[in-house]
């Protein structure tokens, strides 16, 4: 369900970027969307909804391209870093240290560019 | 020949939905109403913490709910047998509350404040954080029996929060629930949320909230 609310506000911008084109009949046939590792996005189930709801629009058969912004985990000790994967748990201690982590990620969400064909 | 070209537009994906959001802010202002974003999992104490908190700052101005939930409205009529002003959204299956359910509820509870309006967000952990429903304050609820590693489990909701409960203080016996954990777990995310520990069953840590609560107004 998430998912497809997603893939609707995908859809809508992608038509609303289009359109802002000159109104010519044009087609949308890649989508580009860069998203934080806590937006909460795979790429499977999105790639589903976004077909179904393309269907009939301008985007119909476009290609859905994600790319994900890195995020990692500081140690607030000593500074070591580690890249951190969506769906990983954090871990609250350094492994060189011990010292305390943070988390250094985002969760937003946003088109990147479209590539259209007329 | 087709023409091919590249159109480059970075905007928000959920910029539709950040619109209605700061719309909702400054009708929030307009009214004198510090809105709450009540967000955890299913069955952490939500609706009884509501209770409590009404209670609790009715005295300090109007109070009112809008409640959410993917079917039914026994929180609702909970919480209007008690006398206090609700709207119900059911989502139909929808995950999370977005800001122009909220917009439309507004309309229908018809409260004006000065005082406090509070939103329960629909029982899940992952996606009511991404939706910005305009509110002044998130409200991350845990509870001890969920477990003391959730915020090392969904980093996104409680990396946001503006404020971290924990409820059902009265079952710690009962769980391997570890404090320092959990405030480890929330402090690995979100560096300067207050931590609040609170049960609804023996009122332990209410008073506390509900004071901070009032210091923003
Ligand atoms: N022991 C104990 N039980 C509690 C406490 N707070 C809530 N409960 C119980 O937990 C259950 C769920 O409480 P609710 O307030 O309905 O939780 P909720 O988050 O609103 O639940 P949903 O709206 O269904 O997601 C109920 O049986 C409550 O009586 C507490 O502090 N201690
Ligand atoms: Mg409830
Ligand atoms: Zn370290
Ligand atoms: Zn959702």
């Amino acid at each position: 369900m998430h998912e497809a609310a997603i893939a609707q506000a995908i859809l809508d911008t992608a038509l609303t970027a289009a359109g802002q084109d000159g109104g010519k009949k044009i087609k949308i046939i890649r989508i580009v969307i860069v998203a934080g590792a806590l937006a909460g996005i795979e790429q499977p189930s999105l790639e589903m909804y976004l077909t179904e709801l393309a269907r009939g629009t301008p985007a119909e058969g476009t290609v859905l391209e994600l790319k994900s912004t890195p995020a990692r985990l500081v140690c607030r000790t000593c500074g070591h870093a580690m890249p951190f994967d969506s769906g990983r748990t954090v871990d609250v201690q350094c492994d060189q240290c011990g010292g305390p982590n943070r988390l250094e990620a985002d969760d937003a969400c946003y088109l990147e560019s479209i590539e259209v064909e007329s | 020949m087709a023409k091919k070209k590249i159109i480059t537009a970075r905007r928000s994906i959920l910029c539709a939905n950040d619109r209605q959001a700061a719309a909702n802010t400054r009708l929030f202002k307009k009214l004198d109403l510090t809105t709450i974003n009540v967000m955890a999992s299913p069955g952490a104490g939500k609706t009884n913490l509501l209770v409590h908190l009404l209670k609790a700052l009715s005295s300090h101005g109007s109070v009112g709910v809008i409640e959410g939930d993917v079917a039914s409205s026994i929180d609702a009529e909970h919480i209007a047998a008690l006398g206090y002003p609700v709207t119900q959204i059911n989502t139909d299956g929808g995950c999370h509350l977005n800001a122009s359910d909220i917009a439309a509820a507004l309309k229908e509870l018809n409260l004006a404040g000065p005082g406090f309006l509070f939103i329960e967000n629909i029982g899940n952990l992952i996606c009511p954080a991404a939706f910005d429903l305009g509110e002044r304050v998130r409200l991350v609820l845990a509870s001890v029996p969920e477990g003391d590693d959730k915020p090392r489990k969904y980093p996104g909701i409680f990396m946001k929060a503006d404020v971290v409960v924990v409820n059902k203080l009265d079952t710690l016996a009962a769980f391997d629930f570890d404090r320092a954990a959990f405030i480890a777990g929330v402090r690995a995310v979100n560096p300067a949320a207050p931590i609040l520990e609170v049960s609804c069953r023996t009122g332990q840590g209410l008073d506390a909230l509900a004071d901070w609560l009032l210091a923003l107004r």
